[in-house]
């Protein structure tokens, strides 16, 4: 049984003014166990699906099931089960972090020797008597997330988790998803930052416009080709080397030199090739076709917005990970393979 | 401990806790207060003003039963409205409440506010009186005074369900707080402009704020009162006051109580978080 399944899913907003079609017949399906990333630029209708599936939004068609459940009295009990949090954390701000989770307790019918962990897991027990409205972003962030675990949901369902986080912050988050994804709980995950998903999640669904345009899992949807990106002093040899060179799949020009397709991932036998050929290279790197190029095709010039958070996301990357040579200095989103 | 008991528990908890509430509270009191000290004070110095039950009645309820309700009106939105703004309404529905029961909690604020106001109206007057210098006479309430109580009550529930329905349709406490102190005046423009058909009179009379003064009148539910009153307008050549029956003006104050509430109601269940 899913834990999440939409069919034709649909939110129209009407004003007297214009129509908005919001979430457009989306069909969705999670599973048990699942990592699913929940991708879209600003405005792509993913914040509007998870809030009718929390409650807080009423779909205009279409139907949505939560644990097999569809009844608004079986939705209610079914979403005791989820742990949710939307956009920016919503919180009392001249109640202490500790009252927040108190009150949350409440509400999930959960005993309250559970916030005392929460705090501890997020790294807010020492904070826990301060008030909501002098935290950081980064502590309302992880304060949210500790809400989200108080009953130990079976669902955890987060909408840019990460959004404002410093990169010690997002590590932090991905580090909370990843133990809670050991622990075998759904996750359901919007975020614009595609490095983070394609590190972190199993499945993918990209969104435009209100509609679902690519769904599966990640190695599905991320074409595993490896190109190589060769730059040589003379232009001409390096071509007629190209062309006879038996693991290129394919040959172009990009990225300020030559991408390579190679059928079987082997750069150090391509620069053996080269050197044979006499064809000595100023460059050579290792790229991988990225969720983030998929999501630029797929979408289309609608994000950016995002860029600068992909810009962001990449030195994030290149600070915190051990990339070795194999990345390439001032390109934001490659992944290390 | 059960779904209703953790929804006010929590509903206590936000209220204590804010310094708005307390400043409110605070405003609503030190008048109370004050003017009780000093119906004491005079007594003390001159017993012939006596302050004494069951006569004091009339005096004690007169500030607090006319300036309560907007007090707790203001409380009302103060505790409600912001939860739309601070978007913890939406998250108190995410983390697993129905709105039905977040609007049954605002209910359970309602209700309490209407009882601890009611009971500083009548406390703090009636034990100053009570346990004061005056001889309190073998009738400590009288039957009259149980139907000023309950006007009082019931302007209080009057007032706090508008505010309600201001918090929850408007979802802004500023502006809710100046529709709530502006109908005022702009019922009594109403009321001018229907006064000059007299055909179309009568339904001043109907008004929301008008059925509030009238319920909390001493001259509605005290007879003498209102029979000394007409007697002075009489000598100054007025017509004499005549209120709407007792059982037409609750019937017509729960309606509107009802209205206000059915109207939060929908927009807590129609409107998206």
């Amino acid at each position: 049984m899913a834990v999440i399944e939409t069919t034709a899913l649909t939110k129209l907003y009407k004003s007297w003014r214009r129509e908005v079609l919001a979430v457009d017949q989306v069909d969705l399906a999670v599973e048990p166990g699942q990592v699913f990333g929940f991708l879209g630029p600003n405005g792509s209708g993913k914040t509007t699906t998870i809030g009718m599936l929390v409650g807080i939004i009423s779909p205009t068609a279409g139907s949505f099931r939560l644990f097999g459940a569809s009844s608004p009295k079986d939705l209610l009990a079914a979403r005791s089960r989820v742990g949710a949090t939307l956009e920016t954390p919503n919180f009392y701000p001249y109640l202490s972090g500790r009252d927040n989770l108190r009150i949350a307790a409440r509400v999930k019918r959960v005993d309250e020797a559970r916030i005392e962990e929460c705090l501890e897991l997020v790294g807010l027990r020492d904070r826990g008597k301060d008030r909501f409205r002098t935290y950081s972003l980064g502590m309302k962030q992880r304060l949210a997330l500790a809400a989200t675990m108080l009953n130990d949901p079976e669902l955890v369902i987060l909408d840019e988790p990460a959004n404002g986080l410093d990169p010690q912050g997002m590590r932090e988050i991905r580090e909370i998803i990843g133990l809670l994804a050991e622990r075998g709980r759904t996750i359901f995950l919007s975020s614009h930052l595609l490095w983070e998903v394609e590190r972190t999640c199993t499945h993918v669904a990209i969104v435009r416009k209100g509609q679902v345009v690519r769904s599966g899992t990640v190695s599905e949807i991320v074409d595993d080709t490896v190109t190589a990106l060769v730059k040589a002093d003379d232009d001409e040899a390096l071509g007629a080397a190209l062309a006879d060179y038996r693991d290129a799949s394919a040959v172009r020009p990009g990225d300020g030199g030559t991408l390579v397709d190679l059928r079987s991932g082997d750069l150090a036998e391509l620069n053996r090739h080269l050197v044979h050929r006499g064809v000595f290279v100023s460059h050579l790197a290792r790229r991988k076709q990225t969720l983030e190029d998929v999501f630029i095709d797929l979408t289309q010039g609608e994000f950016s917005s995002m860029t600068g958070i992909a810009a962001e996301a990449g030195a994030d990357s290149a600070a915190t990970d051990d990339a070795g040579a194999d990345q390439e200095a001032g390109t934001s989103a490659e992944i290390p393979s | 401990m059960s779904g209703a008991a953790a929804i006010f528990r929590n509903e206590v908890l936000k209220a204590r806790k804010r310094r708005a509430f307390w400043v409110v509270l605070g405003l609503f009191l030190v008048p109370l207060v004050g003017e009780t000290v000093d119906n004491v004070r005079r007594e003390f110095a001159d017993p012939a003003l006596s302050f004494s039950l069951p006569d004091a009645w009339i005096g004690i309820l007169l500030y607090p039963a006319n300036a309560g309700p907007f007090f707790l009106g203001v409380l009302m939105i103060l505790l409600f409205a912001p939860e739309f703004r601070w978007r913890t309404a939406r998250q108190n529905i995410i983390d697993g409440l129905s709105k039905d029961r977040f609007y049954a909690g605002k209910l359970m604020v309602l209700g309490a506010l209407v009882v601890v106001f009611f009971a500083l109206s009548v406390g703090v007057g009636g034990g100053a009186a009570l346990f004061g210098p005056g001889d309190n006479g073998p009738e400590l309430v009288r039957r009259a005074d149980l139907s000023l109580f309950g006007g009082h009550v019931l302007g209080l529930i009057l007032f706090g369900s508008a505010a309600v329905m201001l918090a929850a349709t408007i979802r802004a406490s500023g502006p809710a707080v100046g529709i709530l102190v502006v109908y005022t005046v702009l019922e009594q423009f109403g009321a001018f402009l229907l006064g000059r058909f007299e055909s179309l009179e009568f339904l001043s009379d109907f008004l929301p704020h008008r059925i509030f003064r009238t319920l909390i009148a001493p001259s509605r539910h005290h007879p003498e009162v209102l029979a000394q009153m007409n007697a002075d307008r009489a000598a100054n050549g007025q017509p004499p006051v005549e209120y709407l029956d007792l059982g037409v003006l609750v019937a017509v104050a729960l309606s509107y109580v009802a209205a206000f509430l059915a109207i939060a109601y929908l927009a807590m269940r129609k409107r998206d978080l």
